[in-house]
């Protein structure tokens, strides 16, 4: 390979200053910035609704299976002791109630977990948009509602309402009694997907044990682990710890079709957007067309002098090449920009419907993996789309080319 | 032995136009002594041009033999000829063909270095040569701060830098004013005996032809004499 020879002959310093070469170039970084945004917005959507599960059902959900676990104490030590991996185990209660407020009622679902470590498992610094009510002169339990909620409610950080909730009679088992206690608003938190945010209510698991009447039962545990895409593993080591009487669901089970469909979807815009590469790189084919032909003389003399077929295919790919890892680095550069915009924008103007998507809003993000591949396909399509017009440059009779000045 | 280093034997060549058919040579035969000075004179269109560029294996002959010391070059393939063509010939041609990119001592180096020559020493042979030729002083201008005569004589630089045992010359001063001219015509003459080379040239100026010892005349694609 004469790279010197490419140097000095066809790569040009002033590139952007050849027309062809210009739109070539701004074609490829226009088809490469759609390639990251579509790749980064649909990782963006699959990492939100991840995180959005995972605050709030946890990395492992563990509950037992057509019954209430009396001795949470002793499988939360089983399920420390299962694996190393694990970052943290909480209780959990979870009750179908209803919240009234200023003449309004709503069903939602209460659930109940350590209040201590409430802010650790919901992530709650990251999912607030109410300043949470600090002090202490409220009445009744605090609890943390979802955002959904408190708007159908009009409630606000520091309001009271009622929380009850249905019990079986003590008295009579086919009657159904309510338990009825006071809650405050202690903060309003967005759980990043719809479902959540219209139902879900928190509050102090021993709070709710009261309300409901559950003595000390809980309905499961939420496990947090220290790397979330672990989860399954950890999951099949809980189950063989726990045994069956168990249902142990990691968070990639909930929700398990949505993401395979999000994943393929994401395959099939790759691909809808490597055709428009391919059409952007047609003018990469272009604009080495027009450098053969402006420089048949040139590969004439060059041919004459003993430069080879090869070294002349050599030539025109390395041009090609070098076309592409220039606009691919402004299509990368250009992509980010989008990115950033696509993020800056969400917070100003909510662009996503929240009950078509389950989500209000969600970051964009771009993994490694997908940047190699946008790499990978940019240079694979960029060479194939050299070899032609290398190949007319190579088999240029040199004769012709030296007749004329 | 014969010191014959060039032959044709019966080479035709012929073009396809429109249909019909137009014979550029009808069967030439030629040979050519090592270190002799060769002359192929003709009229625009005898077809002179187009025979020193299937001796120099730039171009195929449709039928007919081309042979280099007794091996035949037609049997050859491109990549093969292209070798042949950078260790064993030197092509100067009737516009400099100089890459507007490089600098004169770059355009000199050019054939040493796709021979594989490494760049310091492909550019120390360049720049002996252009001091032979009086043009140390403009190793670093491009051809087109350059003068008619001097890029012409870069162009033969560029020819003489891998030792060739032929050097090719078509229609070397057809560009240039006649002072300009007969000192290239000189230089050729020159470094021919100088060099031992065996110098074939193309033109169609018969004052140029009569300083060569061996004249092929060129009508209508053959030989009219010597």
């Amino acid at each position: 390979m004469h790279f010197w020879l490419y140097r000095k002959v066809l790569f040009q310093k002033k590139v952007f200053s050849d027309p062809a070469t210009f739109f070539s170039i701004l074609g490829i970084s226009l088809g490469v910035s759609f390639l990251v945004v579509s790749m980064a917005g649909f990782s963006g959507f699959m990492v939100s609704l991840k995180s959005s599960i995972i605050d709030v059902t946890g990395d492992v959900s563990v509950s037992k299976r057509g019954a209430r676990i009396t001795d949470p104490n002793d499988v939360i030590q089983k399920i420390q002791d299962s694996s190393h991996e694990i970052k943290d185990v909480m209780s959990y209660t979870r009750k179908e109630g209803m919240v009234a407020s200023k003449g309004k009622l709503r069903i939602v679902l209460l659930q109940g977990i350590d209040w201590n470590n409430v802010a650790n498992m919901a992530e709650f610094k990251k999912r607030q948009v109410s300043v949470v009510d600090d002090s202490d002169d409220k009445i009744g339990t605090p609890a943390l509602l979802g955002k959904v909620v408190a708007q159908n409610l009009e409630l606000g950080v520091g309001d009271a309402f009622k929380m009850i909730v249905p019990k079986v009679s003590k008295a009579q088992a086919t009657e159904v009694d309510s338990g009825v206690d006071n809650y405050y608003v202690h903060g309003i938190l967005d759980f990043g997907k719809f479902e959540f945010n219209e139902r879900v209510v928190i509050a102090d698991l021993k709070k709710v044990q009261e309300l409901s009447e559950m003595q000390g039962q809980v309905n499961g545990f939420r496990v947090r682990l220290f790397d979330s895409d672990r989860a399954p593993q950890v999951a099949d080591k809980i189950q063989e710890t726990l045994g069956w009487d168990y249902s142990v669901r990691d968070w990639s089970m909930t929700n398990r079709s949505l993401f395979k469909a999000i994943a393929y979807e994401k395959r099939v815009l790759f691909f809808v957007m490597l055709i428009m590469l391919v059409a952007a790189f047609f003018n990469v084919s272009t604009t080495l067309f027009l450098s053969v032909l402006r420089r048949y003389s040139q590969i004439s003399v060059m041919r004459a002098l003993g430069l080879k077929r090869r070294d002349i295919i050599g030539l025109f790919c390395m041009h090609g090449l070098a076309l592409g890892v220039i606009g691919l680095f402004f299509g990368l550069i250009t992509g980010l920009l989008f990115c950033y915009g696509f993020d800056t924008l969400q917070l100003v103007y909510p662009i996503m419907p929240e009950e078509v998507y389950k989500m209000s809003s969600f970051a964009t993000h771009l993994t490694l993996t997908d940047i190699i591949w946008v790499i990978v396909a940019t240079l694979l399509i960029c060479f194939i789309s050299t070899l032609a017009p290398a190949f007319r440059g190579s088999r240029l009779s040199p004769v012709e080319g030296l007749k004329y000045e | 032995m014969s010191n014959e280093i060039l032959a044709t034997k019966s080479v035709i060549k012929a073009y396809q136009m429109e249909g019909s058919r137009l014979e550029v040579l009808r069967g030439v035969d030629m040979s050519i002594k090592k270190g002799e000075a060769v002359c192929i004179m003709g009229s625009s269109g005898a077809g002179k041009s187009t025979l020193l560029h299937i001796l120099g294996t730039l171009d195929k002959p449709t039928l007919g033999k081309v042979y280099y010391q007794g091996e035949d070059l037609t049997r050859k393939s491109d990549d093969q000829l292209a070798s042949f063509r950078n260790k064993k010939m030197g092509f100067v041609f009737q516009f400099h063909h100089l890459l507007p990119e490089l600098t004169a001592l770059e355009n000199v180096s050019l054939p040493a270095r796709i021979g594989g020559l490494s760049k310091a020493a492909a550019l120390q042979k360049a720049a002996d040569l252009l001091k032979t030729l009086g043009l140390q002083q403009r190793e670093n201008h491009y051809p087109s701060e350059l003068s008619g005569g001097e890029r012409q004589r870069v162009a033969i630089a560029r020819a003489l830098v891998q030792d060739p045992e032929i050097l090719f010359a078509d229609e070397p001063s057809g560009n240039l004013d006649q002072d300009n001219g007969e000192v290239i015509q000189d230089l050729f003459f020159k470094l021919q005996q100088d060099l031992g080379l065996t110098l074939i040239v193309v033109t169609h100026d018969p004052e140029f032809a009569k300083r060569f010892p061996k004249v092929f005349r060129l009508k209508n694609g053959t030989f009219i004499g010597q």
